[in-house]
């Protein structure tokens, strides 16, 4: 038996050869590597220095590439600034247009007047007018500077105008000193850069003074200019040998396993041709599911493509899951996982397909097992389900995006990607849905369409009653009754139109996909209002972690990693050192930043005299350290200083002294606050708020009402309930679990909530934390819906384009096409262009709500200083400006001229974060433009916000005054991201409608078209017994009866033509007959008559006479029969015309006639292609009789199956028609047989003949219990 | 005839062992946890540091509550599912190989028990050294980490 198998497998030698090539290389790799390795050893001195002097080469040549940009820029800028320096000019407004031009938009640029004056700058100052003059670099070259938080790149350059010498400098940044978690930080770090290129640690100093290293581990070189001069010391961790070797495993085996993929593809690849010639669909489906499975598994336990990608999508802190042994244990995994599941599902699907269509016949008789089959399948349908939903609550729970959260219309890539590989998921489940529906649908084969529909209405009726006792039955289920009724709801529309509308696999795939997003959103939507109640307890918990332990522990850190910072010790060395800058940079490498706590950290002198410092939220004017000081401790010193009696805001502040070689040169102190009030608002600006601020990701913290009771007393509220005494009993007397938490519903002020509840104990306090919800049932929330089906739809869009463009070749520029596009034209234009007209619509109204809201605290400032200014308050504008914002509590900026006069939050100017100059767009619109307000859009890092720019007079002296919405949130009554959300919710879900619909009417329209273009090819190919029904009206049914008529008439006249020809065939046959026998007759009858002459006259040479005559007579005899044999040839079937054809493509393009008829005509191929040599246009005519005896025996459908067997094709032709009575099977091709009234009983005689004339045979197949199938041979084209 | 059942029943088996994978994926760590009921604090923080000195999770991933705080120096921070903190965890000792860890401190005699300790790691041939801190809490019968911090 094996050998008969392994006989069968024949693959292809070609990529066989190409695997033994694969696995070649492998196994060199692994008996090569070994030696690379002891190579690496033996001679590692001098490969080092290969090493060393390739990443010197190769850093060099980075900085080069940074360097010759930023110089062909600055002379380009040089050559603009020549024409636009003009004398002409009156003033230096195009100057600043110039300056801020967008090619320029990445660098800083800043030109000073020949008196030093600035003139123009555009958005970042990067070096201060005071460091530009006198010169330090030669005009023209490349150097560093360095402020405490950016190094730039700067090139300073003069320009004479007239005998005027202006100076301008352009800078790009190419180190930041500080790093932020946070999503809007723009990393520029070339240390960092070539440090993961290179994977050693780098150093590089910005100056030119740096001494080469003396540490052996090191290695240092120099980095020149454009002038060859040193600007700055590159110094690296010198490649170490284990490294350089681990590396090379690492390499040896990423490229084994890129090649075991490749070797696995390819033995797949290999066997493709006998896989397709399996006779058995159930061995094809589990070889492929096999195959793909272990190709899965290879790829995942390979690394590949991990392995070799880095970023978001390869992180497990977006999504990662232990199923399946980590194969989805990133976005990344999880899309290749949902791919191979989706691949096995459809291929299993289209098998499963054509199962039922060429089981049909037999498991219609199987009526009686039909109640066992039906509840299996309805366990296995909720079974799917279950699977999805489990799926689906993964990608919720196990994630930390917030899918329904994202800030931007379209999300990030993880969320993309999630999306994408959900849909896919979903997709997969409800294409086996469908499929089960359908193997319960093929029980019963009714003929007639009415009783079918009613099977199928009962079907869904018990599916509903099964769903709710399932659900019931279940330990824990899943969905709720309302989703499972949506699934089975959707899933029978589906297999309705299946079913009954028949419609192309690719539009079928498309409305499977859009039925998915439905499901896969609804499931998403369920399982996030889950995940929101979960996170009551992880907003309880959270509540509850910033512990006295971890305030310690956090402040202990902080310090300890801070007074090691070597560049502050230095910094103690450098006077000119801005330390609230390096507070700062400390801050935000520090947990403060990450916690996103209300903190402060500063720095002191040996003496405690304040240098710097970064705070926020904290005042670190009102806490005095200098009384925590009493010992000369080099550990962190911890202090607790709460409010006395205060139990719910706590104080840690922590102090260390630095300490420079054993000397004490300064003092570092951190504080953090911690309150519940400012836990979930603080004063942390977005643009520093750490990129995982979990519990507002989940939640909206405005909507939570969070109660904190200690020892049974209510000690603080947070939100806008304070509870009564009688609310706050069943809080207290809630029913604490023996983890000390509860769930319960509570309703306070007439509204219902949903409510976590944790005890704790803190130093011998009872505390009860209480986080309070609005209690939301599963709703169909339309934005939730459409934020997500946003993304879906593209993606169905894009599938709905792949589809079009794959078939673009196949696709015939019919009247349906025609139609279909001037349908999708004449919608999707006018979508688009209102889609467009909305979003300006929307974006000029966000532009008029925060010029409002902006300009309205504007002129509460402007009130309150005037009033602080008119009333005599204070003639000191500082004071003024200083008493306005903390009675406003507004944050603002005051420029006088271009400089900043004032500004409420100085902490984050002093640190370098922001330039204290005038926005330059603004200066132009205000000084130039002569506006009186300016808005417009600012950004720091990546964060964007608006700012609002007003000119106001104090006094006599005329002020600018700024109000931004990066310090002061702006809260619109609508969100502009929701409203894209619905505006392109609603467009991208209208467009998919639009194509749906624009199909089915451009089917429906074209639809008599298209049969009648059928119809007359069936004329034209010789089959006059097409006939249209018509069940249209006007012209169309005039046309199509009219075609009937024609055929009739043609018909007719064919049957008359043909009697004629046949009857002036016999009449000119009958003519050649007589005269073709005539000849003969006439010598035959004069050598009768001269015999019996002969015979008469007793002539005495009658012998000889006799003899002559007799071959005379003989001699004509022999032409008689010659003639007969003539006649007979030419009564015989033309002769045939052999070409090589695929018999594949004949049946495709004959059955291709019958489309608009009403028969299903399903062709199943078990072949790729099958080239046989015979007459294409008899093998057609044959076809086409097959195909209409079965129409004419009442079939519906009809199955075409094309296999192989030996050297021979096998074409089964089966119908579910009347069949053929058991006593008249062995004369259907007996020619003049016919059991039609009007047959001719040629028809079978005929193909029977043409195909015993090409060496092949048609049989009718035995024991088929109802339809007719007939078994065509056809001998395979000899190679 | 006994054929064409056969292949049915087999796809459905097929599809039968998928559905029962997908629904496997159910919180499968938590299901692992089972038998570690009533274990001291100081025992689970022996544990952890067992894990985290062989840079092996599984040691420690039975440990991992429903949602965990994990705060690492590469910027993770967040509360994280047991099954993503799993991988989390896997993908930061996969990178910054632990050459040294202990705990310095055990608090095991309060409500919320935690320790603090020294990651000593290995990071593109340079050694550096973090403070961890690890927080434990009662959830049911067992004592599941709360909070992960190495920073």
């Amino acid at each position: 038996m094996y050998q008969k198998l392994f006989n069968k497998i024949k693959g292809d030698r070609i990529y066989f050869a190409i695997v033994f090539f694969i696995l070649i290389l492998i196994f060199t790799s692994g008996i090569i590597t070994p030696i690379l390795v002891k190579n690496l050893e033996d001679n590692w001195e001098k490969i080092l220095s290969g090493k060393i002097l390739k990443i010197q080469n190769s850093v060099t040549y980075l900085y080069k590439q940074k360097e010759n940009n930023l110089v062909t820029l600055e002379k380009k800028f040089k050559s603009e600034l020549r024409s636009t320096l003009n004398p002409q000019n009156s003033s230096y407004a195009s100057l600043l247009k110039l300056v801020n031009m967008d090619r320029y938009k990445k660098l800083s640029i800043e030109v000073l007047a020949p008196n030093g004056k600035l003139i123009a700058w555009n958005n970042q100052i990067a070096v201060p007018q005071i460091d530009i003059l006198p010169l330090s670099y030669p005009a023209g070259e490349a150097h560093f500077y360095s402020t405490e938080l950016i190094t730039y790149l700067t090139v300073t350059d003069t320009i004479f105008i007239d005998s005027d010498q202006f100076y301008f400098v352009v800078s790009d940044p190419i180190e930041k000193h500080f790093s932020l978690q946070n999503p809007y930080f723009e990393n520029i770090n070339f240390t960092k850069e070539i440090s993961a290129k290179y994977l050693t640690q780098f150093d590089i100093a910005f100056n030119p003074f740096e001494e080469k290293t003396n540490d052996g581990r090191k290695y240092s070189f120099d980095l020149t200019n454009n002038n060859g001069d040193k600007i700055g010391l590159v110094t690296f961790y010198k490649p170490a040998l284990n490294i350089a070797v681990s590396t090379l495993y690492e390499t040896v085996n990423t490229i084994q396993s890129i090649l075991m993929s490749l070797g696995f593809l390819f033995v797949g690849l290999g066997f493709r041709k006998d896989f397709y010639n399996l006779k058995y669909r159930v061995s094809k489906f589990i070889l492929l599911t096999f195959y793909l499975v272990t190709f899965r598994l290879l790829l995942f336990y390979t690394g590949f493509p991990t392995g070799l990608l880095e970023g978001n999508l390869v992180d497990p802190a977006y999504f990662s899951s232990t199923f399946g042994g980590g194969i989805v244990k990133s976005p990344i995994e999880f899309l290749i996982s949902s791919l191979f599941f989706l691949l096995i599902i459809i291929k299993g699907y289209q098998y499963f397909q054509s199962y039922l269509h060429f089981g049909m016949s037999k498991i219609s008789l199987q009526k009686k097992y039909f109640w066992i089959y039906l509840f299996l399948v309805s366990v296995l349908f909720f079974w799917a389900i279950r699977g999805l939903s489990a799926t689906i609550k993964s990608v919720i729970f196990d994630s930390t995006l917030r899918y329904f959260k994202e800030p931007n219309l379209i999300p990030n890539l993880p969320s993309i990607i999630m999306n994408l590989s959900a849909l896919i998921f979903g997709i997969s489940v409800v294409v086996v849905l469908c499929g089960l529906l359908l193997y319960l649908t093929s029980f019963f084969n009714e003929s007639d369409s009415k009783k079918q529909k009613k099977v199928l209405l009962y079907l869904y009726f018990y599916f509903q009653v099964f769903g709710v006792i399932f659900l019931l039955y279940e330990n824990e289920p899943l969905i709720t009754p309302v989703i499972s009724f949506l699934f089975i709801t959707i899933v029978f529309i589906l297999t309705y139109q299946i079913h009954f509308v028949k419609v192309s696999e690719g539009f079928y795939y498309i409305c499977v996909a859009i039925a998915a997003s439905v499901l896969t959103i609804t499931l998403m939507n369920y399982f996030n209002i889950e995940l929101e109640k979960q996170s009551l307890k992880t907003t309880a918990l959270e509540i509850n972690r910033p512990n006295d332990n971890l305030l310690r522990f956090l402040i202990k850190e902080t310090l300890s990693n801070s007074a090691k910072n070597q560049k502050i010790i230095d910094s103690f060395n450098n006077g000119s050192t801005n330390y609230s800058a390096e507070a700062f940079k400390l801050w935000a490498e520090s947990s403060l930043q990450k916690e996103s706590i209300n903190s402060s950290l500063g720095i002191y002198d040996k003496n405690l005299n304040p240098l710097g410092n970064f705070s926020i939220g904290i005042n670190p004017k009102s806490i005095n350290i200098k009384q925590f000081i009493n010992d000369n401790t080099t550990i962190p010193k911890l202090v607790e200083i709460n409010q006395p009696g205060d139990t719910v805001k706590k104080v840690v502040l922590g102090i260390i002294p630095i300490m420079d070689r054993g000397i004490k040169v300064g003092y570092l102190s951190a504080v953090i606050g911690y309150d519940l009030k400012t836990l979930f608002v603080n004063d942390i600006p977005d643009f520093l708020e750490s990129k995982n601020n979990n519990i507002n990701s989940v939640l909206d913290i405005a909507n939570l009402k969070i109660f904190l009771f200690n020892d049974s007393k209510l000690a603080q509220v947070y939100g806008d309930i304070y509870p009564s005494r009688n609310q706050i009993k069943p809080i207290l007397s809630a029913d604490f679990n023996g983890d000390n938490e509860a769930w319960f519903n509570l309703s306070l002020n007439g509204q219902n909530f949903f409510i976590f509840a944790i005890k704790t104990n803190q130093n011998g306090v009872e505390k009860i934390t209480a986080v309070a919800a609005r209690d939301k049932k599963i709703s169909w929330d339309l934005f939730n819906f459409f934020k997500i089906f946003l993304i879906h739809s593209i993606f169905i869009i894009v599938f709905s384009l792949l589809v079009f463009a794959t078939n673009v070749r196949k696709i015939k520029y019919t009247f349906r096409t025609q139609l279909l596009i001037a349908f999708l034209f004449v919608s999707i234009i006018p979508v688009l262009i209102l889609a467009i007209y909305n979003r300006q619509i929307i974006e000029d109204k966000r532009r008029s709500a925060i010029l409002d809201e902006l300009n309205e605290r504007t002129v509460y400032l402007e009130n309150n200083i005037r009033e602080e200014f008119h009333e005599g308050k204070t003639a000191n504008y500082i004071i003024a400006f200083q008493n306005a914002a903390r009675d406003m509590n507004i944050s603002f900026a005051i420029y006088d001229g271009n400089n900043q006069f004032y500004n409420s939050r100085d902490q984050f100017y002093k640190s370098g974060l922001f330039t204290d100059r005038l926005n330059p767009q603004v200066y132009y619109a205000l000084n130039y433009l002569n506006y009186r307000e300016y808005l417009t859009q600012e950004r720091i890092e990546n964060f964007v916000y608006d700012s609002y720019y007003k000119i106001f007079n104090l006094g006599d002296r005329p002020f600018i005054i700024g109000v931004n919405d990066a310090f002061n949130k702006v809260h619109l009554s609508f969100s502009v991201v929701d409203l894209d959300v619905f505006l392109f919710g609603v467009y991208s879900f209208a467009t998919l409608l639009m194509i749906i619909l624009s199909t089915v009417l451009a089917n429906k329209i074209s639809e008599p078209i298209r049969r009648l273009t059928k119809a007359t090819d069936s004329v034209a190919h010789g089959d006059f017994n097409v006939q249209l029904n018509s069940t249209e009206r006007g012209e169309i049914k005039e046309l199509l009866t009219g075609f009937n008529s024609m055929t009739n008439e043609l018909k007719k006249n064919q049957s008359e033509l043909a009697e004629l020809e046949r009857e002036n065939a016999w009449k000119e046959m009958a003519k050649q007959v007589a005269h073709e026998i005539k000849n003969p007759l006439t010598p035959m009858k004069l050598a009768i008559q001269q015999l019996i002459v002969s015979y008469k006259d007793k002539n005495p040479n009658f012998d000889s006479i006799f003899e002559k005559v007799s071959s005379t007579i003989m001699n004509q005899i022999e032409n008689l029969s010659l003639i007969a044999s003539e006649f007979s040839r030419f009564a015989r079937m033309p002769n045939l015309n052999f070409e090589k054809i695929d018999l594949i493509n004949v049946i495709n393009d004959t059955t291709n006639l019958f489309v608009e008829e009403k028969i299903k005509i399903i062709i199943s191929n078990e072949v790729e292609e099958a080239m046989i040599e015979s007459d294409k246009t008899q093998l057609r005519r044959m076809l086409i009789n097959l195909i209409r005896n079965s129409i004419q025996a009442g079939a519906k459908n009809i199955i075409i199956r094309v296999g192989s067997s030996e050297t021979n094709y096998v074409v089964l032709v089966k119908d579910d028609g009347s069949g053929i009575p058991e006593g008249i099977k062995h004369k259907i091709f007996e020619p003049n047989f016919s059991t039609k009234d009007k047959g001719m009983g040629l028809g079978l005689k005929l193909a029977k003949r043409f195909l015993e004339s090409s060496s092949g045979s048609i049989s009718l197949v035995d024991g088929i219990e109802s339809g007719t199938e007939f078994k065509i041979i056809l001998p395979g084209l000899k190679v | 005839m006994i054929r064409i059942r056969f292949q049915i029943l087999l796809i459905f088996f097929t599809l039968g062992i998928v559905s029962s994978l997908m629904i496997a994926q159910e919180n499968k760590l938590n299901d692992k946890a089972e038998g570690i009921y009533n274990q001291n604090p100081a025992f689970i923080f022996s544990e952890i540091e067992n894990g985290i000195s062989a840079g092996k999770v599984r040691m420690i991933s039975k440990y991992l509550s429903a949602q965990t705080y994990i705060n690492l120096f590469n910027g993770i921070t967040g509360y994280y599912s047991s099954n993503q903190a799993y991988y989390v965890l896997v993908d930061f000792f996969k990178l910054y190989r632990v050459t040294y860890f202990n705990f310095d401190n055990v608090h095991t005699d309060e409500g919320n028990p935690f320790a603090t300790g020294t990651y000593k790691y290995l990071f593109r041939g340079k050694h550096e050294t973090s403070e961890v801190y690890v927080s434990l809490k009662h959830v049911g019968k067992r004592w599941k980490i709360t909070q992960i911090t190495i920073n």
